[in-house]
């Protein structure tokens, strides 16, 4: 029988490992021999299966014909360098052997080695069934975009009159992955190999990044694709009136995707308690393959909620926290960082964060590179790549980082200095050679070091992206002064414009590692993953040398909530983790109650701007 | 037909428009290459990070790189014979190196 593929996508915190890993445990147990590769670089399978499990396939102990394994960008790059290394190990000498391996560090190498791997998966191989439990949407949008960007790539070098090169070796080498990428683009456009699952919530910015993301997947030839509601309100959840608001509008979401979606999406309910144990996850598949409920046999309440007063407090400004938000008096500005795992909340804790100080008088913006940003929706206004005002905050600006466009003017600028020496045939060999998604990744990042190296704005709040994709970028500035130095030590002299920006990265790597300047925020649930995640997460950015100064704990049920069992349980649950986080994080917390409506508009940042850091 | 090998040191990309700066160097090695194309020569590039097999399909390369190290890359090999080591050479040094 041919392999069948699955894959599970979505906004980051929706629940992918949980719908993917109860779908594989349905599997497995239907006697089928099931493997589940997980491609978030900040995973978090083996907690849900409470083994190690690691860059190999490697069988879940308690379950029959079930395997999973974790794509680990580091030992893929390994891999993929072992590759070339190991054919000259024997026969060069070892400093030169040194240099070759430093070079292969570069950080397109390790784009390369993961997305070779993945195609790796994509092929007819042992098992009946491949489960991809994937990382957040702009993440894997890109995974996904890889092969045929590549298959494109190495089709245009192989013609007559091209340079017969590209950016990962001749193309009369690569005849053979390039038949490998077609097959995996060819295996994932078949409806009937393949199956595309997107999990959302019913919110707002879920529904928009699944909507756009159906769009890109179309765009690649992908039509076929099903859906997964999560985290519906059950009916005894319902009898305060912070739940009642908040069903309301849940209900308010499930019509519209009923309206925009052709799918008719799978429901499963919140519950009060973690997913941990595989008795729980076995029940989640069993709702999911055996009684799913669809929505379209939801049925909706009656009547309206009454309108909802906040009765949380404002806590008193604690200046420990300004300190970390506001410049140090020695320099001109502060750049402030907020990750954490996908849908943890880091761009509402951004807005508010960006609005808060810009009230208090400071000339902010509010930047996003996440590619999946919903800071659109957040402020209720058109985001640019060049900053813009918001409409009705002084002060305050916001943007994002597109691609396309940084791409745009990465390529303008190259081919600008180019026009001056080259002719019109040699120029658009050029052209051609830029359009490599090497460029893309290298544009954005330039971007990146553009507003790290500023002094226009008095505070930068940077919106991130989910932790693997953040930690990979905050990398680069790291790993791309390492491949000047390389490139250095090959030439006799060194050219003015590579010292130059050799210095400028230095610059932004200092930066980036004093707490005067940069500040680290973790945002977070009390709940388990979250917390691992982003530990994990803090402990490798020490390891690079980047402190993390402030954790924010967002969606804490208010006491005054806690009127159920359903709701005592998950106050408890919360409080427990609320606890561990103080052992776990050494900076100062700061806490964001559960709020009855979505985090969007300028008046419910605002409130949530003084539910964190107070009013005065 | 005559031909041309180059055995690169170890880079990103031959093409010169990969990683932080835009290297003017490699681009006039391409433009260059581009131009022998023309003049009906074949042209080989081989990277020692992306195509080491070719690097140890001529022992002479090894050897080089064993005595001198890294530094001795660029090789330039016309019709079969080393013409030049350490740098690129320049069009008329290939057209002069050519055989037949």
């Amino acid at each position: 029988m041919a392999t069948k593929f699955y894959f599970f996508s979505g906004k980051g915190g929706v629940g992918k490992t949980t719908t993917s890993s109860a779908t594989a445990l349905n599997l497995a147990g239907q006697g089928k021999k099931t493997l589940i590769v997980t491609t978030d670089p900040a995973s978090n399978l083996a907690d849900v299966f409470g083994q190690k499990i690691g860059h190999d396939i490697t069988p879940i102990q308690s379950v029959d014909n079930l395997f999973a394994m974790e794509l680990d960008p580091d030992i893929a790059t390994n891999e993929y360098k072992e590759k070339t290394l190991g054919p000259l190990r024997d026969i060069l000498p070892t400093e030169s052997l040194a240099v070759i391996e430093e070079q292969l560090n570069s950080p397109c190498t390790a784009e390369m080695a993961s997305f070779d791997k993945f195609t790796d998966f994509l092929q007819e191989g042992t098992f009946d069934e491949v489960i991809f439990d994937t990382a957040p949407t702009g993440h894997t949008l890109r995974l996904l975009e890889l092969p045929v960007e590549w298959s494109g790539v190495i089709e245009t070098a192989s013609k007559d009159g091209s340079s017969g090169q590209t950016c990962i070796g001749p193309a009369a080498a690569l005849a053979e992955s390039k038949e490998k990428f077609d097959r995996a683009i060819e295996a994932m456009r078949d409806k009937n190999t393949t199956s595309f699952t997107f999990v959302l919530r019913p919110e707002s910015t879920s529904i928009q990044e699944t909507e756009r993301s159906i769009k890109e997947l179309q765009r690649l030839g992908i039509e076929s694709i099903e859906l997964i509601v999560n985290g519906v309100f059950p009916a005894e959840a319902v009898d305060n009136p912070l739940a009642m608001k908040r069903r309301q509008k849940q209900e308010e979401f499930l019509r519209i995707i009923t309206k925009i979606f052709k799918a008719d999406p799978k429901i499963l309910y919140l519950r009060s308690s973690e997913i941990g144990g595989l008795t729980k996850l076995k029940e989640i598949g069993e709702d999911l393959h055996i009684r799913a409920q669809r929505l379209s046999d939801y049925t909706f309440s009656s009547g309206k909620a009454k309108t909802l007063k906040t009765i949380s407090s404002y806590p008193k400004t604690d200046p420990s926290i300004v300190k970390l938000l506001t410049p140090d008096p020695d320099y001109r500005t502060r750049t402030i960082f907020f990750a954490g795992k996908g849908g943890v909340g880091k761009t509402s804790v951004s807005s508010a964060t960006g609005l808060w100080l810009a009230e208090k008088g400071y000339k902010t913006l509010v930047l996003t590179t996440d590619p999946a940003s919903h800071l659109k929706e957040v402020f209720g206004q058109e985001i640019h790549h060049h900053p813009t005002p918001h409409k009705d905050a002084p002060n305050l600006d916001l943007a994002h980082i597109d691609a396309e466009k940084a791409t745009e003017e990465y390529k303008d600028k190259i081919l600008s200095q180019a026009r001056k020496k080259y002719d019109a045939e040699r120029l658009s060999a050029i052209e051609e050679e830029l359009d490599s998604p090497c460029t893309e990744e290298m544009a954005t990042f330039e971007k990146f070091m553009d507003y790290m190296s500023q002094s226009e704005y008095d505070i930068i709040v940077f919106d991130t992206a989910p932790t693997g994709h953040t930690l990979r970028l905050l990398n680069l500035p790291i790993a791309w002064d390492k491949q000047l130095e390389i490139k250095t030590l090959n030439q006799e002299q060194v050219t003015e414009v590579d010292k130059a920006t050799k210095e400028r990265y230095d610059k932004v790597i200092d930066k980036l590692r004093d707490p005067r300047k940069t500040t680290f925020s973790f945002v977070m649930y009390p709940e388990t993953t979250p917390i691992i995640e982003a530990h994990r997460a803090v402990q490798e950015l020490e390891s690079a040398g980047i402190t993390t100064t402030l954790v924010v704990a967002n969606l804490v049920i208010n006491d005054s909530y806690a009127t159920n069992n359903f709701w005592k349980e998950r106050r408890s649950m919360q409080q427990k983790h609320l606890d561990d986080m103080k052992n776990k994080f050494s900076g100062t917390i700061a806490t964001l109650d559960m709020m009855p409506d979505d985090l969007n508009g300028i008046d419910n940042l605002r409130e949530a701007g003084y539910l964190l850091y107070g009013k005065e | 037909m005559s031909n041309v090998i180059i055995y690169d040191p170890p880079m990103c990309c031959s093409s010169g428009v990969c990683g932080p700066n835009p290297d003017e160097s490699l681009m006039d090695v391409e433009t260059m290459l581009a131009e022998l194309k023309k003049s009906s020569f074949e042209v080989n590039r081989y990277l020692i990070n992306q195509s080491p097999e070719k690097f140890k399909e001529d022992p002479r390369i090894i050897k080089l790189i064993q005595e001198k190290q890294l530094k001795v890359l660029p090789i330039t090999v016309v019709d079969g014979e080393i013409i030049k080591t350490g740098s690129y050479p320049t069009i008329d040094e290939v057209h002069a190196a050519k055989k037949g």
